[in-house]
């Protein structure tokens, strides 16, 4: 049994309440099961022999996988790894709500937990905007590839205008995250392999992504599924590759005055610890208006970005759960909130305050340029 | 009364609590169930671990205002159903555990701060707020309530009047009881009551101390205001090491009465600084740790240090540095958590007291005596937290690193040493606890400590709460 595997994490969590001020779920429903220590509660008594029921199964989906709870437990008990073989065994026992079931159908057959058609994704309608056989590829992942064009467009803009040529997968491949964040674990190695074979196919020297959930699979998951990158090709999020790059004369900024801010996101800057590259391309623009929120790096409040699948159908607390630092913006004076990811883009703005911008960070740099 | 969820009977009640908060706030699913019957009480950690059969609620019920917890009792009286108050389920004393099953009333959709009165340095907020979030939105401010006790990541304010908790500062700001100003209070009749706008007056019986340190049983606290204090300039501190207790002890309370006004005094005996400290901060000294702080603006704290200084040195402290009183400061909260708190196998018990200066000293021994005596599979460590003008409090701990697997007998094992170590402590003028409450884990021993005066708060009980639905067999108060 996965839990039984990972029993060290397990035994880790003595039920203390240490991390519960931080935990995006609970401080959302307010429910004990949706809390950190309710689900160390509920896998001991799976791994006691308890049955998995209907009850603890929705607990420990409704978890958003965040990691915010990991900044608070000196105890080294790191539930997300606790809950993603606790949903292995849920999945192995088929006992995976239908939705749950839906989301994997939609990423086995069409690769994106939208279920939509490639013929609809921003890669296949722009693939010409790439340079065949370049030393970059561009990944935009589901959220961006399926619904926030604007960021994808975006990001290439700043290419073409930084005179780079990059390459899109017109098919973009899953990396398998989304099928390992539910429990799928099989899956998600194939999905894996896939992807690698077709990364490794193209000979490029640096994969660039605006999603950072692609980031830490291919950094954190790919060695557990026998998947590999080849050596020498550089895995950055969107925000890395263009703080490398703004030494470039083609590009300059004006500078930008109104009050800013960034939305840390967790698989970037909470799980890889990549913060500051964000931080100094704004800075760069902003030099004397870049504002850290009051929960900022490893103790932001979560954008709901590893809640994804939640995609409002299970988590229609996008807005709740980001309101938290829209208002906090608001006590600031922030004008602009710099995003991450898409699904970060997308709950801020549904709860942003109306005179607060929300933007990608590729879309901040065009903007300035 | 336990609820078959099978008759007709229980959906009835069901559908009568979702008439009053709406469909998406009552819970009677299993995953709720089993994370409400445990709290931080080892016995509900025992039992989890390896007891036969869990105590659970029937329903947990999330209202977003006092009106709908008032219409929750005036619905529980006429069921007669048991009601307990769950705020962030910290306690360890299992005060919020629904041992006799029925309604729990989960507090944290109430956590708005209401006002923050910056002329009159008051903040009103609602009493399920995570007292972490409050300081949170405090500190946006510059302000605080200085109220810092370990559990303040999960336990809420409700929580703390409820229990009459403390905090590390306490020693300068006082306990949760010295910062209220007001409260709102739902009566276990469904009747919403306002104590009155100010405490300190002669107006009058002080309502609030009904309710402050009534664990749940009395009412339920919805709104209090609360002092809130300026973040100081700066908060300094000291450490020292005692060869002898008795100097620390003294020296302690000398800070305290020469009128200095430190914001900390932490006293560790012999045992606990050679094991908690070691494995916490690192330092490997034989003897009793001291470490106080003052905190304010620079200048006083900085005279207030020299004094201070004077006087440890006087009774034979070994100067151990700012850096080292800082350290301590850093990781304060680290000891009571995992991995350095003590958790199961292990059976282990935080048996506090206070007592005046002349009394503790001998309670301490006492209640070492008694455990080391009497329970030669036990240790026992302690240290003193928070100083008063009379007296201070003793935070002793006894530790049983292999109970018995039957937690029929641990549980008994567990108990007898309770009461043990509280009777030697109340044979010399000392109280059942300080500041974690009494609950269920040592209702059984109010009545020796109140004697006769017991039943004036049995009469009080009866009076507010005729049905006794209100978090029964609490407080040694009945079923």
């Amino acid at each position: 049994m996965e839990i039984e595997k990972n029993y060290s994490i397990l035994k880790a969590c003595r039920f203390c309440p240490m991390c519960k001020h931080l935990c995006s779920s609970g401080n959302l429903t307010m429910h004990e099961s949706d809390y950190p220590r309710g689900r160390g509660l509920i896998m001991y008594r799976i791994y006691k022999g308890e049955d998995f029921n209907p009850d603890y199964v929705n607990s420990l989906y409704n978890c958003f996988m965040c990691g915010c709870c990991l900044a608070g437990c000196e105890g080294n008990f790191d539930l997300p790894v606790l809950i993603k073989s606790a949903r292995a065994n849920i999945v192995l026992k088929k006992l995976e709500p239908g939705l749950i079931k839906n989301l994997k159908n939609n990423l086995i057959e069409k690769e994106n937990i939208y279920g939509g058609d490639f013929e609809d994704s921003f890669t296949y309608k722009n693939e010409s905007l790439g340079t065949p056989g370049g030393d970059i590829v561009y990944i935009a992942g589901h959220s961006i590839n399926y619904k926030h064009f604007e960021i994808a467009q975006a990001s290439l803009d700043f290419f073409i205008k930084a005179g780079l040529e990059f390459s899109l997968i017109s098919r973009e491949p899953d990396c398998g995250k989304a099928l390992s964040l539910l429990g799928y674990a099989n899956e998600a190695k194939e999905a894996s392999l896939k992807f690698a074979k077709k990364i490794n196919s193209m000979k490029i020297k640096k994969l660039v992504t605006s999603d950072p959930m692609v980031l830490d699979c291919i950094l954190n998951d790919f060695k557990s599924f026998g998947a590999e990158i080849n050596s020498g090709v550089e895995i950055m999020h969107f925000s890395e590759f263009a703080d490398s790059i703004t030494k470039n004369p083609a590009i300059s900024f004006k500078k930008y005055n109104k009050k800013i801010t960034v939305a840390d996101s967790e698989f970037l800057c909470k799980k890889n610890n990549r913060c500051e590259n964000v931080r100094n391309l704004i800075k760069k623009i902003a030099p004397d208006s870049f504002i850290e929120l009051f929960r900022n790096k490893k103790e932001a409040y979560a954008t709901g970005e590893a809640a994804f699948y939640q995609n409002g159908s299970l988590f229609r607390g996008g807005k709740e759960l980001v309101g938290k630092i829209s208002n906090d913006a608001a006590i600031l004076g922030i004008k602009t909130i710099v995003t991450l990811s898409g699904t970060a883009k997308e709950n801020l703005t549904a709860a942003a305050k109306q005179d607060i911008e929300v933007l990608d960070i590729s879309e901040f740099l065009i903007k300035s340029l | 009364m336990k609820y078959d969820k099978n008759t007709y009977l229980y959906h009835m009640l069901l559908h009568e609590l979702r008439d009053i908060v709406g469909d998406d706030f009552v819970t009677d699913n299993l995953a709720d169930k089993v994370s409400y019957s445990v709290d931080y009480y080892w016995v509900s950690e025992l039992w989890h671990d390896r007891g036969p059969k869990r105590i659970e609620p029937d329903f947990v019920i999330f209202p977003r205002s006092s009106e709908e917890i008032s219409r929750i009792m005036v619905l529980a009286n006429e069921y007669k159903i048991p009601v307990t108050v769950w705020g962030g389920g910290g306690g360890s004393q299992g005060g919020a555990l629904p041992i006799c099953n029925g309604i729990v009333i989960d507090m944290k959709r109430l956590n708005k701060v209401i006002d923050i009165d910056s002329q009159s340095m008051t903040v009103e907020v609602e009493a399920g707020i995570i007292m972490q979030h409050l300081e949170w939105e405090l500190e946006k401010y510059g302000v605080s309530t200085m109220h810092y006790p370990a559990s303040i990541y999960c336990s809420t304010l409700g929580g703390f009047v409820a229990h009459r908790g403390t905090g590390v500062l306490s020693t300068k700001y006082g306990k949760i009881e010295d910062m209220i100003i007001s409260m709102e209070v739902v009566l276990p009749s469904g009747e919403i009551i306002k104590t009155l706008s100010v405490p300190k007056t002669a107006s009058g019986i002080d309502l609030n101390w009904f309710f402050i340190g009534s664990e749940g049983v009395l009412g339920i606290v919805t709104k209090v205001k609360l002092v809130i204090h300026k973040i100081p300039e700066i908060r300094k501190f000291q450490a020292f090491l005692f060869k002898d207790l008795s100097d620390g002890l003294e020296t302690g309370r000398k800070l305290m009465q020469e009128g200095l006004q430190p914001c900390v005094i932490r006293l560790y005996d012999e045992p606990e600084t050679k094991s908690l400290l070691k494995r916490v901060l690192g330092i490997e000294k034989e003897g009793a740790y001291l470490v106080y702080a003052f905190d304010g603006k620079e200048k006083i704290v900085n005279l207030s240090h020299d004094y201070a200084k004077q006087i440890a040195v006087k009774l034979n402290g070994e100067d151990l540095g700012t850096e080292t009183g800082e350290e301590w400061w850093l990781n304060r909260f680290k000891f009571f958590f995992p991995p350095y708190v003590f958790s199961l196998p292990q059976a282990f018990g935080t048996c506090d007291t206070v007592a005046t200066y002349k009394d503790i000293e001998k309670i301490y021994n006492g209640m070492k005596k008694t455990v080391e005596t009497n329970y030669p599979q036990a240790r026992f460590i302690g240290h003193f937290s928070h100083w008063f003008m009379w007296g201070c409090m003793l935070y002793a701990r006894f530790i049983i690193d292999n109970p018995p697997g039957d937690p029929g007998e641990a549980l008994h094992l567990y108990n007898k040493i309770w009461d043990d170590v509280l009777r030697s402590a109340l044979s010399n003028n000392g109280v059942l606890n300080e500041h974690h409450g009494i609950g269920i884990k040592i209702g059984r021993l109010m009545k020796e400590q109140y004697k006769n005066s017991f039943k004036l708060l049995q009469d009080l009980k009866k009076q507010l709460d005729p049905n006794n639905i209100m978090n029964p067999g609490k407080m040694g108060l009945g079923f």
